[in-house]
């Protein structure tokens, strides 16, 4: 899985594109921890290159969210269908906040 | 014209008819409610609407399909819950084009729909909300997205006063047990004009297809009672009633205004007033009891339980004496092991939720904790051996979750959590045999939830295999 970071204002993008599974689980969730504790609390994390998650990697996800929410700051997610698809399957979209595209959560992030 | 509707109500309201499903399918006078728009919205010409859920929403999607049943294309995407308007909107893959139609979906109106829009047609305002009286009907004709008056369409609540084109009709909004209850009976009589599924067979009596009841009786009132029912010729019936799918009422009972749901039991001379029942649970809409009853003989949910999915306890139970026999052989070297490692503690007991169910104080059904053990060695096919005896006991399954203690499964009370609380626990399953014990408690909780998502027997039997493969790896003898 490719993991590019980037950053748009105050505000941190991770784009992750390709598998996401239980390997790639400790690197995602460690470059994470950071962007969350170095950054402005302004994360998107763009999963629309994603073309498959498993469990590990939702895991890391609700880790992510649940670090944003102590700082406190704003996850973003923006989702492939495959990963939407998961996400519903599982009950998470009742917690993320899940964006269409990665302009749109730039600007929820922005005018927030 | 784009159709948007908001069907994302967390329905804590509508508690405990909504712990396992949402507001858009809970039966109102024999359909989803949902449907109740939907119906509403073909009437007005409409073939399109895209549903914004969130509670239930793969139950929804699999109830309402693609919309082909009713002749429209449905799409859908989801919310965290009882999000505003406002961002829905933004957050749509394909935003609507205006003017467009939003609309809640998951409460009640009926009205005509044209009349809004041809109202709405010549008034230059940004959005158009229908108003049934001095309620608002969470229906709103727009030509501006961005439109602060969209946030009158908020289930959590708007300040503003409510302004727009007062229609004919009525609306339920179902934010109480009592307020469902009403739309009911209101749907049932005539007071709230639905679409109302069966055929009328005698005066005050409409039934659905298969449905076995005597007009005599209907003492006095109206009976809408759904399909696949069977009442008793003595069963005495009065007020307004309504009964859904697949209802038994047995010999000589006796109800009165009350909504009774699907695959529910109706036992031997129970006399029901001012209730809802859905299965054994009464909801009593006059003084807000709330109970579940334990004896079938009164009440019953004809409903399975999703704790009994999978291979059927007796054959759990087979198993787990079989592989008991079959391990003879680790035990003793357990002993041995344990006692060369450990003599002085041979065994750590603590206790586990299994898949009993049992009542709590309060009747409420719970699963059961159950005592184990556990050998004090470092050899992890060693160390759960002990478990065996759950397995033939019935507190775990051969396959399934990983078990927690009760204190654990207390702690998980979002939706999420609670989703993969569902699944059995089990002695073996993806998460005790992939997922390294020092892992973060939501890795394991992710791995029993998509083990419970995508649930089939063939897939318990490839754990089966995954384990016996396992017996022999470096995983099961170091750890």
């Amino acid at each position: 899985m490719l993991i590019n970071e980037q950053k748009h204002d105050n505000i941190d993008i991770v784009v992750l594109s390709g598998r996401f599974v239980m390997a790639d689980s400790p690197e995602v969730r460690e470059r994470l921890k950071v962007l969350i504790d170095e950054g402005q609390g302004k994360l998107v994390v763009d999963m629309s290159q994603v073309s498959f998650i498993d469990s590990s990697a939702c895991a890391v996800l609700i880790s992510a969210f649940k670090g944003m929410q102590l700082k406190p700051g704003r996850l973003l997610l923006v989702t492939s269908p495959v990963v939407q698809s998961l996400i519903e399957l599982t009950r998470l979209h009742t917690i993320f906040e899940i964006l269409p595209n990665l302009p749109a959560a730039l600007d929820a992030l922005s005018t927030s | 014209m784009d159709v948007i509707i908001l069907a994302d109500r967390k329905g804590q309201e509508l508690l405990p008819l909504t712990d396992n499903t949402c507001i858009p399918l809970l039966p109102l006078a024999g359909k989803p409610v949902l449907e109740h728009t939907l119906e509403a919205l073909i009437e007005a010409g409409f073939r399109q609407a895209h549903i914004v859920l969130s509670p239930h929403a793969e139950q929804v999607k699999e109830a309402f399909g693609n919309g082909e049943r009713w002749g429209m294309r449905l799409t859908y995407s989801t919310s965290r819950g009882e999000e505003a308007p406002l961002q829905i909107l933004a957050s749509l893959q394909n935003p609507p084009t205006p003017p467009f139609l939003i609309m809640r979906g998951d409460i009640v109106r009926s009205g005509s729909l044209k009349s809004l829009l041809e109202q709405a047609e010549n008034n230059p305002s940004p959005c158009m909300q229908a108003l049934f009286g001095t309620k608002k009907g969470f229906v709103m004709l727009c030509r501006n997205p961005q439109s602060a008056e969209l946030n009158q369409l908020n289930w959590a609540g708007s300040t503003q006063q409510p302004t727009g084109i007062e229609l004919n009709g009525a609306v339920a909004l179902l934010d109480s047990l009592a307020a469902f209850h009403q739309a009911n009976l209101d749907a049932a009589a005539g007071r709230l004009p639905l679409l109302i599924p069966g055929r009328q067979t005698a005066l005050g009596l409409t039934q659905g297809r298969n449905t076995e009841v005597y007009p005599q009786s209907v003492k006095q009132g109206i009976a809408l009672i759904g399909a696949y029912c069977n009442l008793h010729p003595s069963v005495e019936l009065s007020g307004e009633v309504v009964i859904g799918d697949h209802v038994i009422v047995d010999r000589r009972a006796g109800i009165e205004n009350t909504v009774i749901l699907p695959h529910s039991y109706i036992g031997e001379l129970v006399e029901l007033r001012n209730a809802i029942v859905r299965g054994n649970d009464l909801i009593r809409v006059d003084n807000g009891a709330v109970l579940k009853i334990s004896d079938t003989f009164l009440l019953a949910d004809l409903t399975t339980s999703p704790i009994n999915k999978g291979l059927g306890t007796l054959y759990n139970r087979l198993a787990g004496v079989l592989l008991l026999l079959v391990s003879l052989p680790l035990w003793f070297l357990a002993n041995v092991l344990v006692f060369l490692q450990k003599p002085e503690k041979y065994f750590n007991e603590y206790r586990l939720r299994g898949n009993k169910i049992e009542q709590d104080d309060f009747g409420l059904p719970q699963r059961a904790g159950f005592a184990t053990w556990e050998y004090n060695v470092t050899v992890p096919v060693l160390r759960y051996l002990p478990r065996l005896f759950a397995v033939i006991s019935g507190d775990l399954r051969l396959v399934g979750a990983l078990p927690v203690s009760p204190e654990t499964a207390a702690q998980r009370t979002e939706e999420w959590e609670k989703f993969a609380d569902r699944a059995p626990a089990g002695l073996l399953g993806p998460t005790q045999l992939t997922i390294p014990a020092d892992a973060p408690e939501e890795e394991k909780l992710m791995s029993d939830s998509f083990y419970w998502a995508n649930f089939s027997i063939q897939q318990d039997f490839r754990y089966l295999l995954q384990a016996l493969r396992m017996l022999v790896s470096r995983k099961a003898w170091i750890g």
